[in-house]
């Protein structure tokens, strides 16, 4: 029996050989060599590093770690860090698919499986081919708020974004020996046969094509995060300037649920402490001593834009109420759902002088969605952890 | 050699796992399934659809390639590439913003007039770089050609 199905299998692999080795040699060119990889693959690699380490450095600022003392300077830290975050997520979307096309005829290496090891590699290649296609697409996605996929996308894309660094570890550790004899110019590049002449293109030709589409892909929508190129942003979902009091908004008051009675008359904001409960209404904050900051508002989707704020120191406002940052702070929102309607705050951000609670934004009251009658403004946070509508602040020894 | 390669093989298992261990505890089980077809339909999307497409259209730039000579067509297939790579980001943002979105201070831009924009200037270039190629594969230069 086994015998037959042997035979079976023996009959159907003489078949499908040929196919394969077909498609092999149709999707082959000689500008897919190991050095185009090489070249592709570093420049990728770098991409998705620097994704990686800015990546996870908005997730310990959104869930701060109580033994972690975070930096508050410079204050555009966060600015700098998640705009690059998103810059290189666009970046590596032509990088991933030029890399894909230079190592695409191996798809089709006959046999499919040549040994344990070999098989283990191709399982490893598989999930991190998947992983990062999926990771850049609804990063994508994400930056527009358009949420088409099953599942949650900050701990999806968190987890994802470990399987693709790891698989990228492991792909780089198998291919080592490879990349090393690639890594540099080699002479049979330099010479005769050189720059891989390639079906039409060379392998020169190639990357600079690949490096002209990355480039524009940056340059026409960096103009969210990055003042110079403001004026070529014609693709990126958000523009300065744009937005009340000219500064964009993550979320309305209308999508936060802000009923206008909530933020009227009788708001008054709450600090809870050792030392009791005070209550400032927006004349006690008013008449409070009030200072001027230059801070920017950085959102996790990436954009990004400074503005001037003023309002209230919080430290001198917790000093008022006879409170001392000694642990984290406890902001309430008087948003009544929403992830971040409750954030926490590590004391050096309130210890910070340029902290404030913010009534004025570029020379005016607060607009509504900007967090009308008083929100938080610190240094080189996540605009998610700058809450809007304040109504509580709770301060831990 | 060995054992750097050791190093990053295993550093790269102990990252995966960590990417598993957050699956497992930060995302409800109810959700794997979603995120599995997410990632096999990438991996089939792309092998399946998108790369064939890529290597159907190189194989026609190869044989334009005999009629326009290496130069234009190598311009030609930068240029496309731009405008291939310019859609799939700008494609997101003009569905999403068809769609509406509550807040007015998301997608802002015009993008499908962006991107209009965006492919006449690739179509511009392909015609400057193929009127370039008919030129000199016209008589007077294929003299010049065949010396070459």
């Amino acid at each position: 029996m086994s015998n037959v199905t042997g035979r079976a299998a023996a009959r159907l692999a003489e078949r499908i050989a040929p196919l394969m080795r077909r498609a092999h040699d149709t999707a082959d060119d000689p500008v897919k060599s190991p050095r185009t990889a090489v070249v592709v693959g570093r420049l990728l690699a770098t991409a998705f590093l620097v994704c990686f380490a800015t990546g996870l450095y908005s997730h310990v600022l959104q869930h701060p770690a109580s033994w972690l003392v975070l930096p508050t300077r410079p204050v555009e830290l966060y600015r700098f860090t998640q705009g690059a975050h998103v810059i290189s997520g666009i970046a590596a979307a032509p990088l991933l698919l030029a890399k894909l096309w230079s190592v695409f005829p191996n798809l089709f290496t006959w046999p499919p499986v040549r040994s344990l090891p070999h098989l283990l590699e191709r399982v490893s290649i598989a999930v991190l081919v998947g992983a990062a296609l999926v990771e850049v697409t609804i990063g994508l996605l994400n930056i527009v708020q358009w949420y088409p996929f099953p599942f949650s996308f900050r701990t999806t894309h968190l987890a994802l974004a470990w399987v693709v660094i790891g698989g990228l570890s492991i792909h780089v550790g198998v291919k080592l020996p490879v990349i090393a004899r690639h890594w540099r110019r080699r002479d049979e590049d330099r010479h005769g046969t050189s720059d891989a002449a390639g079906r039409v293109i060379s392998r020169r030709g190639f990357v600079t094509a690949v490096g002209a589409a990355a480039a524009s892909a940056v340059v026409l929508t960096a103009g969210q995060s990055v003042d110079a190129l403001a004026p070529m942003n014609v693709f990126a979902p958000r523009r300065m300037g744009v937005g009340p009091q000219g500064l964009p908004v993550n979320r309305t008051a209308a999508q936060a649920g802000i009923a206008p009675a909530a933020v009227g008359p009788a708001w008054a904001l709450e600090v809870h402490s050792s030392a009791g409960t005070r209550a400032f209404d927006l004349d006690a904050l008013r008449r409070m001593p009030q200072t001027d900051v230059v801070l920017p508002i950085a959102c996790v989707e990436g954009w990004s834009q400074s503005a001037s704020w003023r309002g209230v120191r919080l430290i001198d406002l917790l000093a008022t109420a006879g409170a001392e940052p000694g642990g984290p702070l406890v902001f309430t929102s008087v948003q009544a759902e929403g992830a971040f309607a409750r954030t926490t705050m590590p004391p050096e951000y309130a210890r910070d002088p340029l902290t404030l609670v913010a009534l004025e934004l570029n020379g005016s009251v607060l607009h509504l969605d900007h967090g009308y009658p008083a929100r938080v403004i610190a240094p080189g946070r996540p605009g998610v952890m700058q809450t809007k509508w304040l109504r509580a602040i709770e301060v831990t020894a | 050699m060995r054992l750097a390669r050791g190093i990053l093989i295993a550093l790269g298992v102990g990252l995966t796992a960590i990417g598993g261990i957050v699956l497992l505890v930060d995302v409800p089980p109810e959700r794997y399934l979603g995120i599995a077809t997410w990632v096999g339909a990438a991996i089939v999307l792309h092998d399946g659809v998108v790369a064939p497409v890529v290597v159907a259209v190189g194989l026609g730039a190869a044989r334009a390639d005999r009629r326009l000579g290496r130069g234009p067509v190598a311009v030609v297939q930068g240029a496309m590439l731009v405008g291939a790579i310019l859609t799939a980001i700008a494609l997101p943002a003009l569905i999403a913003s068809l769609r509406g979105n509550a807040n007015p201070t998301i997608l802002v831009g015009s993008y499908a007039s962006s991107l209009a924009v965006a492919w006449a200037l690739v179509a511009i270039t392909v015609a400057v770089a193929a009127v370039a190629g008919v030129r000199r594969a016209s008589p007077s230069s294929a003299r010049a050609a065949r010396r070459n």
